[in-house]
């Protein structure tokens, strides 16, 4: 076993809980067991947030869509790139009977293209990039105007860095893209080159676990030499050897630093063949490094290995060493369900040991997300068994106490306004 | 996705050529089931013989540019990717799946390799 003092995590004095502003009350997680706790945040935090869909280099050319499935609020929206170059979205749904408009097979899927029109399977009427109608079938059928002044529902979106948010609230976003960020965020990546990380890579996995789970389990970083034993070569000890660096908290969005391993630190021999290790690819990349934003390393950590950024309430942007960076989004489906999204995004290859470290890394971090995620169904399962009613954090999980603080805050704030049955925090 | 012709490796690895048609599949998804239908008795010949070949491979792929690669450049290009979670099985878990694990990720969408 390695015990490796790399990781010299320097917490402040007075301990990060105390100096965030935190008190070390035991925390109640009833929020990620009840039913109806899960109702109430559909529209409580849900609803008025931006939420990220995908990035608009992904549409680069007119008539190239993705579909998007926010089951939490019921939606399912359509991005795409209509002929003046201009990014769209609208509610995925056809205006004549209210079908989904675009899916192919099965209808809760995810679908991506490229096309003229779009084409509903019910009636044939077509719709073209900006979603007008551009062709009406049985066109002497209709009464009046109806047909032709059919339209696609737009839905509000902003594009921040490539990135689309969109915001489902029907009387319309409550606050704009930069508000919701804060301007520490909306102008912290301004000079990060995410368009020169253009490999990406999508995965998906479901899980019987409430989507907070996943969130907790990403806000700490001292579980790795237990959940991932074997994979990093490491056993738990006394003293603390795989804490953050670093944690802050910007409004409802949080953030943690962590420091990197030597660049010639290799546990395997396959990850020394491949030059690679859970934390990526080894190349360098110094284009996409140099432009590092100080919003990703705030301490100026010389060993600076990742920092990951925590965007209310699911969506996650992670930056790692050497240059490239990965979003996960943790998708509400019920109480005790979510589906992860994990998009990975690195720099083209220059070669194929670049390929070979990258693909390499890429497994190792496929194979580490499975090991979290039996952990995460795990603690779903004790959770409900409510065995005890309160749990005591860490100092390094002062980001899961700010976390499900906010959420109980928000919820009750929207219950104050909403007379209905609910459960508090106290 | 897996592909199931037989890949034909450049001469120089002749050696490997036995394993090309189970390995050398061309997404990261289809390698990853590769190694689920194996045990860690059935992946040791691949992973020994390809292992003394990896430095060499790298050396031979990293002199050409990806537009010239051959077919059979591609081949031994994606069986070095599927030796990746072979090794990891057998250096690190000693087993086929990933200990305390049933999930399975689905890999929706991977960039082309070599290109």
């Amino acid at each position: 076993m390695v015990e490796t003092t790399y990781f010299d995590n320097s917490a402040p004095g007075e301990g990060w809980t105390r100096r965030l502003g935190y008190d070390s009350e035991l925390l109640n997680y009833e929020d990620m067991i009840s039913p109806e706790f899960f109702e109430l945040e559909r529209e409580a935090i849900f609803r008025p947030a931006w939420h990220y869909i995908g990035r608009a280099d992904t549409i680069p050319r007119p008539g190239m869509y993705f579909t998007k499935e926010l089951e939490v609020l019921r939606a399912s929206v359509l991005a795409t790139r209509s002929d003046d170059g201009q990014v769209q979205v609208f509610h995925n749904v056809c205006p004549h009977r209210g079908n989904k408009l675009v899916w192919d097979t099965d209808a809760s899927q995810e679908v991506q293209g490229r096309c003229k029109t779009f084409y509903c399977k019910f009636h044939g009427i077509q719709f073209d990039t900006t979603g007008k109608v551009a062709l009406l079938t049985e066109k002497n059928a209709w009464i009046g105007s109806q047909g032709e002044d059919l339209k696609l529902a737009a839905v509000p979106f902003e594009v921040w860095n490539g990135f689309i948010f969109v915001n489902l609230d029907p009387q319309g976003p409550r606050e704009t893209l930069r508000e919701f960020l804060g301007d520490k965020y909306y102008h912290g990546f301004d000079d990060y080159p995410f368009e020169l990380c253009s490999e990406r890579y999508f995965v998906r996995m479901n899980a019987r676990a409430n989507w907070k789970t996943m969130i907790d389990g990403f806000s700490e970083t001292y579980h790795a030499p237990t959940t991932h034993a074997k994979t990093f070569n490491t056993a738990p000890t006394e003293h603390m050897v795989y804490g953050a660096e670093h944690f802050g908290v910007e409004g409802k969005h949080r953030h943690m630093v962590f420091a990197g391993v030597p660049e010639d630190f290799f546990n395997f021999d396959y990850e020394r063949l491949t030059n690679a290790y859970g934390t990526g690819p080894r190349h360098e990349f110094p284009e996409v490094l140099k432009t590092l934003p100080e919003v990703s390393n705030p301490t100026g950590l010389e060993a600076w290995g990742n920092s990951s950024h925590k965007i209310w309430p699911n969506f996650f942007i992670q930056h790692y060493h050497p240059g490239w960076y990965l979003t996960y989004r943790m998708c509400p489906l019920s109480y005790n369900e979510m589906r992860f999204e994990v998009e990975i995004f690195m720099p083209k290859p220059r070669n194929f040991s670049d390929t070979l470290s990258q693909k390499a890394s890429i497994f190792m971090v496929l194979e580490a997300a499975l090991q979290d995620f039996s952990l995460l169904e795990a603690t779903q399962l004790g959770l409900e068994t409510r065995a005890f009613q309160r749990y005591p954090l860490t100092d390094q999980e002062v980001l899961i106490r700010a976390f499900h603080q906010e959420v109980y805050k928000t919820v009750d704030a929207y219950r104050k306004c909403n007379e209905s049955d609910v459960i508090t925090s106290s | 996705m897996s592909s199931t012709q037989v890949n034909q490796l450049p001469a120089e690895f002749s050696e490997l050529e036995q394993f090309a048609t189970q390995w050398a599949n061309t997404t990261m998804e289809a390698q990853y089931q590769a190694r689920l239908r194996c045990s860690i008795a059935d992946m040791q010949p691949f992973y020994e013989a390809t292992k003394r070949r990896i430095d060499d491979i790298k050396a031979y792929l990293d002199g050409k540019s990806f537009d010239d690669y051959t077919e059979a450049d591609h081949a031994l290009g994606h069986l070095a990717i599927a030796w990746v979670p072979v090794a990891e099985a057998i250096e690190v878990f000693k087993q086929t799946r990933v200990p305390d694990s049933k999930g399975y990720w689905e890999l929706v969408q991977e960039p082309a390799s070599f290109q």
